[in-house]
């Protein structure tokens, strides 16, 4: 059975050296006629899908090989949904802000910490999934593909990071 | 200029109402939706300029896609922000 999912992955195509929307073609042909294709910033590309495939990382590992196939430069910078904010969780769980709110600065709850805090606090999308599931006083559910796109986006948001770092890293 | 696709056409012409240009592509794009404020400050400023498949896989997922992109502008949406 197949589900459709939703995500976002960047790339950074600098290397590659040329207009975003000079790639536009070859990602079409590459099979990204399910992707809208954000090229408002130099040297980078973003691709929103909407996917239809049997699991999460299957949609994502084919999205990227599609992608790689078209601009065989491109490196994954971003996966979304993964850090999300209050106006990206409303969105995800179709109710308003103020729901959002109300649940994560409830301070009796156990609601997960924010992993970035500050003005504009950001949370890793599966973990408050999670957090909504298992909360049976909470109406509020993500969709199902959703928590499965959340999860694989945080695995591999965390394997580009560690790559980021070890590139400072002097040997 | 007109998009093949109804669902499509409607999102582009509320585009428009909203101050978007679009600037004609070639081949498998039809267009670029090109948002007048271009700016990083909103959702990163990839989507503020978006390629338009002229036929893209489902078109009505695509339209419903970009009209959420669109609403998601935050200078458009003022009334709306934290």
């Amino acid at each position: 059975m197949t589900k459709t999912y939703d995500f976002t992955l960047t790339f950074s195509i600098s290397r590659y050296g040329s207009n975003p929307e000079n790639c536009l073609n070859a990602l079409y042909e590459a099979g990204c006629d399910d992707a809208i294709v954000g090229t408002g910033l130099p040297g980078s590309i973003a691709l929103n899908f909407s996917r239809t495939a049997k699991s999460a990382e299957n949609a994502i590992r084919k999205a990227v090989f599609d992608v790689q196939n078209a601009i065989p430069y491109a490196e994954l910078t971003e996966l979304k949904p993964d850090l999300v904010g209050i106006s990206d969780m409303a969105v995800l769980l179709e109710c308003s802000r103020q729901n959002v709110r109300k649940l994560a600065t409830n301070g009796n709850s156990n609601f997960p910490r924010p992993t970035v805090s500050g003005s504009v606090p950001l949370w890793h999308f599966y973990e408050v999934a999670t957090w909504l599931l298992k909360n049976s006083r909470v109406k509020i559910k993500p969709r199902a593909e959703d928590i499965e796109i959340a999860k694989v986006a945080f695995q591999k948001n965390l394997e580009v990071q560690r790559n980021r770092f070890q590139q400072l890293v002097v040997i | 200029m007109q998009h093949p696709d109804k669902d499509i056409d409607a999102v582009i012409r509320y585009a428009k109402a909203k101050g978007w240009s679009v600037k004609k592509a070639s081949d498998h794009a039809w267009g670029i939706l090109k948002c007048p404020r271009n700016s990083v400050d909103c959702r990163c400023g990839h989507f503020c300029m978006m390629s338009v498949w002229t036929t893209p896989k489902n078109p009505g997922s695509f339209a419903r896609r970009l009209r959420q992109k669109i609403d998601g502008c935050i200078y458009g949406n003022l009334h709306d922000q934290e």
